[in-house]
């Protein structure tokens, strides 16, 4: 018994880069940048990652300057790494929430905030 | 809701180490029968039939919790995807980590069939052969696979990592089993030697 659990701790330390492999999609880079003042009121999204992601699995969900959410539509996935869409924006602070499937399966999540100026 | 999607999202990530525990001892049960086991059977007369036998029930239990876990991983992402998307059932399974975990529960429950029974008759090529199908269904749905850049070579070194720990660390409890069972230095000395000989020559 002492020997299962000893091999067990075992197997899971020497196994665990099998497992980090599985790895997060990271956002290498977004139109807008996070932080950004973009001019409006029509804005062009567009988000890169590190990975494959599956476009049709995903989603972008607008934050609004009252707090609201709005789901973008996903106009188009360019590159197997992409996703971009476009909104009719008003001046004032919104996030950009993003969640991505990588296609080795892990989902993650993140937020991109910008503000739109006036005109 | 956002708590809840990040606890799914932290147990399937346990999940998916227990899923990776099983592979190994899984795989590993297979080669050992294959490589070890079987060809000592006859110069270890009854304990090279003890030995065969106990080999095959730790692939066979290791078998089914690679099933379990490897199912449990599936719904737990499918209900984090279907929570968050608004996907159905056969959205979710379509998807190509949801289509490769599909085929490595298909590969393992064959396995697990070919090892239960009281006669160790399943041949060899149709295990191996198995087994190929559960590691390449494990590369499938590694970083490897969805890298942008270099994926084929990644997705051979991701799989031959994985036949490794398979080998190395999966075998360990048929191994150390086997020793146990041995009760003369002799037979020690066979079971310990083959192993290392084999290694020596390549």
């Amino acid at each position: 018994m002492r020997f299962l659990f000893k091999f067990m701790i075992l197997l899971v330390l020497a196994t665990m880069p099998v497992a980090a492999a599985r790895a997060h999609a990271i956002l290498m880079e977004s139109t807008p940048a996070a932080n950004a003042t973009v001019a409006g009121p029509a804005i062009d999204f567009t988000l890169r990652y590190n990975t494959r992601i599956d476009g049709t699995r995903s989603r972008l969900t607008l934050t609004l300057p009252d707090r609201s959410t709005q789901v973008l539509p996903i106009t188009e996935t360019a590159t197997e790494d992409g996703l971009r869409t476009t909104a009719s924006l008003t001046p004032g602070l919104y996030s950009l929430r993003w969640q991505v499937l990588a296609a080795d399966g892990h989902i993650t999540r993140g937020d991109v905030p910008f503000t739109v100026g006036d005109n | 809701m956002a708590l809840l999607l990040d606890l799914f999202a932290y147990l399937s990530v346990i999940v998916h180490g227990l899923t990776i525990v099983a592979q190994s001892m899984a795989l590993g049960g297979i080669l050992f029968l294959v490589f070890l086991a079987r060809p000592f059977a006859a110069e270890l007369g009854e304990v090279g039939d003890k030995i065969r036998w106990r080999t095959r029930q730790i692939a066979f239990w290791s078998m089914l919790a690679l099933i379990l876990a490897e199912a449990t991983t599936l719904a737990l992402e499918g209900s984090i995807l279907a929570g968050t998307v608004d996907l159905d059932v056969m959205g979710v399974l379509s998807a190509e980590f949801a289509l490769y975990s599909l085929v490595k529960i298909a590969g393992a429950i064959m396995l697990a069939g070919l090892l239960v029974g009281r006669r160790d008759s399943a041949p060899a090529p149709l295990l191996l052969a198995g087994l190929a199908i559960v590691l390449a269904a494990a590369t499938g749905t590694t970083h490897a696979a969805a890298r942008l850049e270099d994926r084929v070579p990644l997705m051979i070194v991701e799989a031959l990592h994985q036949l490794g720990a398979a080998i190395w660390i999966g075998g360990i409890p048929c191994f150390v089993m086997a020793l146990g069972r041995c009760h003369d230095g002799i037979a020690w000395r066979r079971v310990g030697r083959r192993p290392a000989t084999r290694h020596a020559q390549r």
